[in-house]
């Protein structure tokens, strides 16, 4: 068996290059996975857009400030027995964590972007064709969700035709991209490509994909 | 979910995201029973090495009898900081959005009826919420803070 193809998509890129302390921990697995060449990532390049975007967003603006006030109220009224010094240096820190990720969050997803290669997916005619063609069991999902479910889809058949296996396509928080019993035609998009979905960021079997 | 599928599962059956970002804040299970001690049982096992995985600091698991509240403590530096804090009577918990049958009712019934619980905790917590201080001190203020405004997604089921 070959190597796993993993695709991903934004909420991955988010969960992997956010503010590292509070990254999930199964897609840092999964990216250091990515990273060593254990398995090929593929992404729709405008997930790197949302990420990029998204990730901007939620870099806390005043993660300390609060707590800063507490510890110096604590400690002028005299009810703190902890050195003031120690825990300014403990927020200050949590703080500089905010600036170090906005220096460098950029360019982390760049650096990605360059491990998954020819995994970078993008908006080709190809794509949008079968964007326009794909015919779903409802119309509630998002035009960027379709979007990016039509590369991964359109991605996977080429290289089910090529003869690569496995397939996954791991997601989270997006239910809306799950092939179940009540979704018989998404789910035969799915079968058709050899796409497996996997929620969660944890391949189904680990030895499977470094095999 | 049965105890027999959890060899496999690796997803709650609902999980309670930040309102902006794809960042779990709560995941819930909902099963027939959990085997004592909690912590030496295969959900709450499951629940906590998900919690561990996805940096999710909350999770319930429901029962017919009893909710049990698991929490990141931080008490250590790794997963076995995450306990089974509370252990509190589902009817007391969900009490004010519906009551279970009285001869026992399907986990379906019991998922249907945290969902909607779930909800409201995540919009009107002092709707959702009893006026009972076991319960107040078991969810006020961090597993309510955690899911304020956020979004419930439920995994589908097969079948």
């Amino acid at each position: 068996m070959s190597a796993a193809r993993v695709f991903v998509e934004t909420n991955f890129l988010f969960a992997a290059f956010r503010l590292p302390s509070k990254r999930d921990r199964n897609a840092l697995a999964l990216r250091a996975r990515f990273e060593a060449g254990d398995c090929q990532p593929y992404v729709p390049y405008l997930c790197f857009q949302e990420a990029w975007n998204l990730i901007g967003k939620s870099l806390p603006r005043n993660r300390c400030d609060d707590l800063v006030d507490f510890l110096r109220a604590a400690a002028s009224a005299g009810t703190a027995a902890w050195d003031y010094n120690e825990v300014k240096k403990f927020l200050d820190a949590a703080a500089a964590e905010v600036g170090r990720t906005k220096a460098v969050y950029r360019r982390e997803l760049e650096g990605f972007a360059a491990v998954a290669g020819d995994g970078v997916l993008h908006g080709t005619k190809d794509v949008f064709d079968f964007l326009e063609s794909l015919d779903l069991d409802d119309d509630a999902l998002k035009y960027n969700d379709r979007l990016i479910l039509s590369s991964v889809l359109r991605k996977a058949r080429e290289l089910k035709a090529a003869g690569a296996s496995p397939l996954y396509f791991v997601s989270t928080d997006k239910s809306d991209l799950q092939p179940t019993p009540h979704r018989p035609k998404m789910s035969r998009y799915y079968d058709e490509a050899g796409l497996a979905f996997v929620p969660n960021f944890e391949l189904p079997d680990a030895s499977a994909a470094s095999a | 979910m049965g105890q027999a599928d959890m060899t496999v599962k690796t997803w709650a059956d609902m999980t309670v995201y930040d309102k902006d970002f794809p960042e779990p804040r709560l995941v819930v299970e909902v099963t027939s029973a959990v085997s004592s001690p909690p912590e030496e049982d295969m959900v709450v096992k499951m629940m906590t090495r998900l919690m561990w995985g996805s940096r999710c600091h909350y999770g319930l698991v429901f029962t017919p009898a009893s909710t049990f509240v698991l929490r990141d403590t931080f008490e250590t530096l790794g997963p076995d900081s995450i306990h089974v804090t509370d252990v509190l009577p589902t009817d007391k918990v969900l009490g004010r959005v519906g009551r279970l049958g009285a001869n026992g009712s399907s986990v379906r019934d019991l998922e249907l009826l945290a969902h909607k619980w779930l909800v409201r905790l995540a919009t009107r917590y002092e709707a959702a919420l009893p006026d009972d201080p076991e319960v107040t001190n078991a969810f006020f203020p961090g597993l309510v803070g955690a899911v304020v405004d956020g979004r419930v997604v439920p995994e589908e089921r097969d079948g």
